[in-house]
């Protein structure tokens, strides 16, 4: 039998990219053959385009992912931003106040779970479903619910979709700078790297001087400017604002975050936004294929339910050693003995 | 103040405010205390007694668990899947809770034995049972006739409430009796109070994660399929409104009873509570956002009690 685990654990890097090209690889092979439109420039546009919005969810949830916590507010959060949004565009009719507006409640919310958690040490899972549920509930408030669309084209703002920014469509580029942004913030600078270490050991960062409370706060607050942010590109794509905007938010989320922290090793943007491409290209793919929504969702939950249980180190050696000790792949023993 | 004062307010809390709850409906609607509404009450309260049930001792023992309901939509739309398409109840009702087993099995095998997350491994379990769910009915509800042993069950009142009720109560006494009596519960607590202690100590941790993610599935699976023999149809969506609504419940809970600590009694306590607010709310007609911000309050609520009362043992 064939022993792999070496291999890999002598060259992680090779391991990993070969395992991020071939995945990328059968992919596009797979709903090329069963979709050709799949890879003309048209789709692969298209597949940019819808991964602007649930990509910069994504990157903003790896941060509250960096520091060991969960975030499960993101529908509620980002239902209430697009009513927010939809209803400051039709009362002002200004887009830069309806987009500030927007986003400015992504980031109350976010301190709003910062608070609970970092500060009043909430259990982070709990406080975000309560605050989420607060969050879902209120975007009733305006209009009763009902959906919003006045001004939407006077204003202007329907033209975030098609103006282009050096050759990229205006979410596209969105998408690019806010990956650049905050993946240059992640590795370049203190603040990134306190993230990484609060995340490994949140004692030793409290004594090492680093307000943990703070750091904490600051990546809850990071995620929902994102939420409001994607939910911007999501009314203007959608041409409306409506109460159950953010509900699509979760899964494809936490598929890219958890596909891209498996495949590089550890959560960070460059994963996320991997994870985010591959997630997004196998929806379109079942789009094209007009397959029903419920059965990508099977289709994605069962990708997260593999990264999680196949590449995570220490599922892996768990597994490893149940192997051995059952007596297969125990290649090392051969090895031991020769 | 003292801290004992202040401990005894904390426990006094929400049963004041169920009775202050229950008084003001009663104030304020004529038809709250109506034998009709109150038998409807108690079977509201017996069904969802059943589905959270099995979460209590999940969240004992920290973990997260988020696939209770979503194996209760899988559960219901099997079971009214295969009872439009000519079974009979007890047949379905035998798939459908084997069915709901697995996913409980997989959960179990990934969490206790293989160390994944709780939480992560369970939202990615419920995206695949809400999918098959809707894949059942093609994303649409399912019909079931409304005949069968279940429906003689639901039906045969004894005092003017429904079987079903005593059923779940008699569950829930057993349960109770395995919690407070029984070897297993002492291991539970001791691992909800310290996981590695209680490793060390020889109890099978693993295996009773496990088994804790089998009750739950049986739990959920029953519930559901007792939701479908009750509204004669299969519903892909339930799971939505329930998932806040089991949290809090077992959340409250924890602050009744056993004190900083989710317990069989103090979860049925807590869906007593929801149980009537909702209803309640429903007869006055609040809307569902209402709804759902005071749900989430008393989350927050419940959540923050809890964890005082930790810190203060």
């Amino acid at each position: 039998m064939i022993d792999f685990s070496g291999t890999i654990s002598r060259y992680p890097n090779l391991a990993r990219a070969t395992a991020i090209v071939l995945l990328m690889l059968s992919i596009g092979a797979i709903f090329q053959s069963l979709a050709p439109a799949f890879l003309s420039a048209n789709n692969l546009k298209g597949i940019l385009r819808a991964m602007s919005i649930s990509g910069i969810t994504a990157i903003g949830l790896t941060f509250v992912i960096i520091v060991k916590k969960f975030d499960l507010s993101l529908p509620g959060i980002g239902s209430l931003c697009a009513m927010t949004l939809g209803y400051a565009l039709s009362v002002t009719g200004n887009v830069a106040a309806a987009i500030f507006a927007c986003v400015g409640m992504g980031i109350l919310f976010g301190l709003f779970n910062g608070l609970l958690i970092g500060r009043f040490k909430l259990p982070d899972v709990v406080a975000t479903i309560a605050i989420g549920s607060i969050a879902g509930g209120a975007a009733f408030i305006y209009n009763s619910g009902a959906t919003f669309s006045d001004n939407f084209f006077s204003s202007g703002f329907v033209t975030i979709n098609f103006k282009t920014f050096l050759g990229m469509q205006i979410p596209v580029a969105i998408l690019f700078g806010v990956a650049l942004f905050l993946g240059l913030i992640l590795t370049i600078t203190r603040f990134g790297q306190s993230l990484y270490s609060v995340g490994e050991n949140e004692t030793a960062s409290k004594y090492s001087g680093l307000s943990v409370p703070l750091i904490t706060c600051f990546a809850f607050m990071i995620c929902g400017a994102t939420v409001g942010l994607s939910m911007t590109l999501h009314v203007a794509g959608a041409g409306s604002a409506f109460v159950t905007a953010g509900s699509q938010l979760l899964l494809p989320a936490y598929t890219s975050v958890f596909l891209g922290a498996a495949l590089l090793g550890r959560a960070s943007v460059p994963g996320t936004f991997i994870g985010s491409l591959i997630t997004t290209s196998m929806l379109n793919g079942f789009n094209l294929l007009s397959v029903p929504y419920y059965t990508s969702d099977i289709v994605i939950s069962s990708v997260l339910l593999a990264s999680i249980a196949i590449f995570d180190p220490a599922a892996f050696n768990r597994a490893r050693d149940f192997f051995r000790k059952i007596g297969l792949f125990n290649n090392k023993n051969v090895r031991n003995a020769q | 103040m003292n801290i004992l004062f202040i401990d005894r307010l904390l426990r006094a809390v929400l049963p004041v405010i169920l009775f202050v709850i229950i008084a003001y409906f009663s104030i304020v609607s004529e038809s709250f205390l109506s034998a009709e509404n109150l038998s409807g009450l108690l079977q509201t309260i017996a069904i969802t007694s059943l589905l959270f049930l099995g979460l209590t001792w999940l969240y004992t023992i920290g973990m997260m668990d988020v696939s209770f309901v979503a194996i209760a939509a899988f559960a219901n739309m099997a079971a009214a899947g295969l009872v439009s398409s000519g079974y009979d109840w007890s047949t379905a009702t035998a798939i459908a809770l084997s069915g709901s087993m697995v996913f409980g099995l997989i959960n179990g095998l990934l969490i206790g034995y293989l160390g994944t997350g709780s939480l992560i491994t369970t939202i990615a379990m419920s995206g695949i049972a809400v999918g098959i769910a809707f894949y059942i009915g093609e994303g649409a509800p399912i019909g079931a006739p409304a005949k069968g042993y279940l429906h003689s069950i639901l039906e045969f009142d004894i005092l003017g409430i429904s079987a079903i009720f005593y059923f779940v109560m008699f569950i829930v006494g057993i349960a109770w009796i395995i919690q407070e009596k029984m070897v297993i519960g002492h291991y539970i607590f001791a691992i909800s109070s310290n996981t590695k202690a209680s490793e060390q100590a020889g109890i099978p941790v693993s295996f009773i994660i496990m088994l804790l993610f089998l009750f739950m599935a049986f739990c959920s699976g029953l519930a559901g399929i007792i939701i479908a023999a009750e509204l004669g149809s299969g519903q892909p969506s339930i799971a939505r409104s329930l998932f806040l609504d089991g949290l809090t419940a077992v959340l409250l809970g924890a602050s009744v009873f056993r004190i900083g600590v989710p317990n069989v009694l103090g979860t049925i306590f807590g869906v007593i509570l929801i149980s009537v607010l909702v209803r309640g709310g429903a007869l006055e007609g609040w809307s569902n956002a209402i709804f759902q911000v005071i749900k989430g309050t008393l989350l927050l609520l419940a959540i923050s009690m809890v964890i005082s009362l930790q810190r203060k043992n």
